[in-house]
């Protein structure tokens, strides 16, 4: 049987409100012994220590089958293998419904399977905690409120879609589909196909993709390493800091309306660069080429082809400053 | 073929001097001339009139000396000479010339430009407000100071439709959050309005710059990746399951 283990990060976002949702998460969580992410519409003055249940369902399923899980998750751990089977194991209240199953396979194994947790009320201290082992092939598909997700080992697709909590992709998926509201997300290997989309939380790249689009309202966008063939960046007011590799006729695009963008780039970059900012500032401290006025002496702009020039970046701001800075 | 008994047109007349008609009209009207002594007679009026244009210069030159008097009538053109307001006491009597004092004075001067300016303003400012636009809430002092008085204060026309389409599908997702929002945590509704708010903002400020500068390209990329991140954020909201 596998153990379920129950991660002991809080995912404490800036702002004042998560830290006290977490604070109560913590609360709670310690009251119920191994309680983990901060539940939703939490009641502290009604939370107390509740029975749990534990849940285990097993099955055969084809390598690339889909699997979906949705409802009350407040800790969700996801781990690929290399086994046709399906292993979802954790635990939640008693009196909560976990509930779906797998496809009947007509030749053999099932090729899909769905699963959902039913909270029965509003107001719940804690939710379902649980752990799925599925093919590292198989696309899996996982919707909750707020929960702290963690992936390793999927080289298929996933997509995942919080409210709060967090969101940490390790391995190399395919496909990596990622909407959050308010949690943050980390991709730590990066995926062929990457998208990812938050409304206030951080999003944390590495590892590099063929096709990446990353965009957020307030939150911020930092890409710390990978190659990149084609990314989009884009931010609202949040800031932008780009320190990938641009792929051989490559393009990156980097858009904000007033949020800063360090780009970080080698002494030597073979790019040509198109910056302009409608009325923030341009500072090039990579190559020689001066930024000059814009357009009727409105903001800046910054144009120059390096070395070969054989990838394509371009930066769009209108009021956020730019910064290209030697990486 | 002309007839002899009619007298040849002007027309006939200049194209037979020009060499311009054929053989056969050629002929018709010189055996008429020999015959009328009226046309006869203009066509030595008109012979005397080739010879005199043949005998003009083909270009004239202005004299030497000529640029500088041109240039001091110029120069004495520039002196505009009012009519005088100031009218003497006989004519116009000692109110209407302190009426005239008080029209003219600095204060009241300063007073109406300031009138002007601010009539001007709010005009301007209610011209670059869109109509179905009215509950935002840019802060003015965020508000890139952007010349108010160039024309015309409208979108681009590629752009317009494209924001016809964009305000239209953000009704449809208002309305669907709109329904979702009792079955959403107060926190998510709060997160949602807060980004909601940004979003706008920056609609707000790039939308006001396009239309003071309807060709800068770099704002409708700005303002168009805006309006995607409300549309995304709408989206969203409105497919959040309930309790979350």
């Amino acid at each position: 049987m596998i153990q379920f283990r129950a991660p002991y990060v809080l995912p404490c976002s800036r702002n004042g409100m998560a830290v006290l949702r977490c604070a109560v998460a913590v609360a709670a969580a310690s009251g119920l012994g191994g309680g983990t992410a901060h539940a939703q519409k939490l009641d502290p003055t009604k939370s107390k220590p509740a029975p749990r249940v534990s849940i285990e369902r097993r099955g055969a399923i084809t390598h690339d089958a889909s699997v979906r899980i949705y409802g009350a998750i407040s800790s969700l751990r996801i781990v690929g293998w290399e086994r046709d089977s399906l292993v979802i194991t954790g635990t939640m209240p008693a009196g909560w419904r976990f509930d779906g199953g797998m496809g009947s396979g007509v030749m053999g194994p099932s090729r899909g399977a769905k699963f959902y947790v039913d909270a029965g009320s509003d107001v719940y201290p804690a939710a379902a905690e649980l752990e799925i082992r599925a093919p590292s092939r198989a696309r899996l598909w996982a919707k909750s409120g707020s929960a702290d997700i963690e992936v390793s080992g999927m080289s298929g697709g996933l997509d995942l879609n919080i409210v709060g909590g967090s969101i940490t992709v390790a391995g190399t998926p395919r496909e990596l589909n990622i909407e959050s509201m308010d949690g943050n997300v980390r991709v730590q290997a990066g995926a062929s196909w990457l998208r990812v989309k938050t409304a206030t939380g951080a999003i944390d790249v590495r590892g590099g993709s063929e096709d990446a689009g990353l965009s957020t309202v307030s939150g911020t966008i930092h890409v710390a390493d990978g190659r990149y063939e084609r990314a989009k960046l884009e931010t609202v007011t949040g800031d932008v800091d780009y320190a990938g590799e641009v792929g051989y006729k490559g393009s990156v695009d980097i858009t904000t309306h007033s949020g800063k963008i360090d780009l970080r780039l080698p002494p030597k970059p073979n790019i040509e660069l198109d910056a302009a900012t409608v009325t923030g500032t341009i500072e090039n401290g990579v190559t020689r080429s001066a930024p000059v006025p814009g357009r009727e002496g409105r903001g800046m702009e910054l144009g120059f082809s390096s070395g070969n020039g054989d990838t394509h970046v371009v930066v769009r701001s209108f009021k956020g400053n730019v910064a290209l800075k030697p990486r | 073929m002309i007839d002899y008994r009619e007298h040849s047109s002007f027309e006939e007349l200049n194209d037979f001097l020009d060499d311009r008609l054929d053989e056969a009209a050629a002929r018709a009207v010189l055996e008429h001339l020999a015959a009328c002594e009226q046309c006869s007679r203009e066509r030595d009026r008109l012979v005397g009139v080739l010879n005199g244009a043949r005998s003009v210069s083909m270009s004239i030159l202005p004299p030497d000396d000529i640029w500088p008097d041109l240039k001091k009538q110029l120069e004495s053109r520039k002196t505009v000479v009012l009519p005088s307001t100031q009218l003497g006491p006989a004519a116009s009597g000692g109110k209407a010339g302190a009426t005239q004092r008080i029209w003219k004075s600095g204060p009241f001067l300063a007073a109406a430009a300031l009138i002007l300016v601010v009539l001007s303003s709010g005009i301007t400012a209610l011209v670059l407000r869109d109509g179905n636009r009215g509950d935002r809430t840019a802060n003015p002092a965020d508000l890139v100071a952007w010349p108010v008085n160039r024309a015309p204060a409208v979108l681009p026309a590629g752009f317009q439709e494209t924001e016809t389409q964009y305000n239209r599908t953000i009704q449809e997702l208002q309305l669907a959050v709109n329904e979702q929002r009792g079955r959403l945590s107060p926190e998510t509704v709060r997160i949602v309005e807060r980004s909601l708010a940004l979003v706008d903002s920056a609609i707000d400020e790039a939308r006001s710059a396009l239309l003071a500068d309807p060709n800068d390209q770099v704002l409708v990329r700005l303002l168009s990746a805006n309006y995607q991140r409300k549309l995304d954020l709408l989206r969203r909201a409105s497919e959040l399951g309930p309790r979350t």
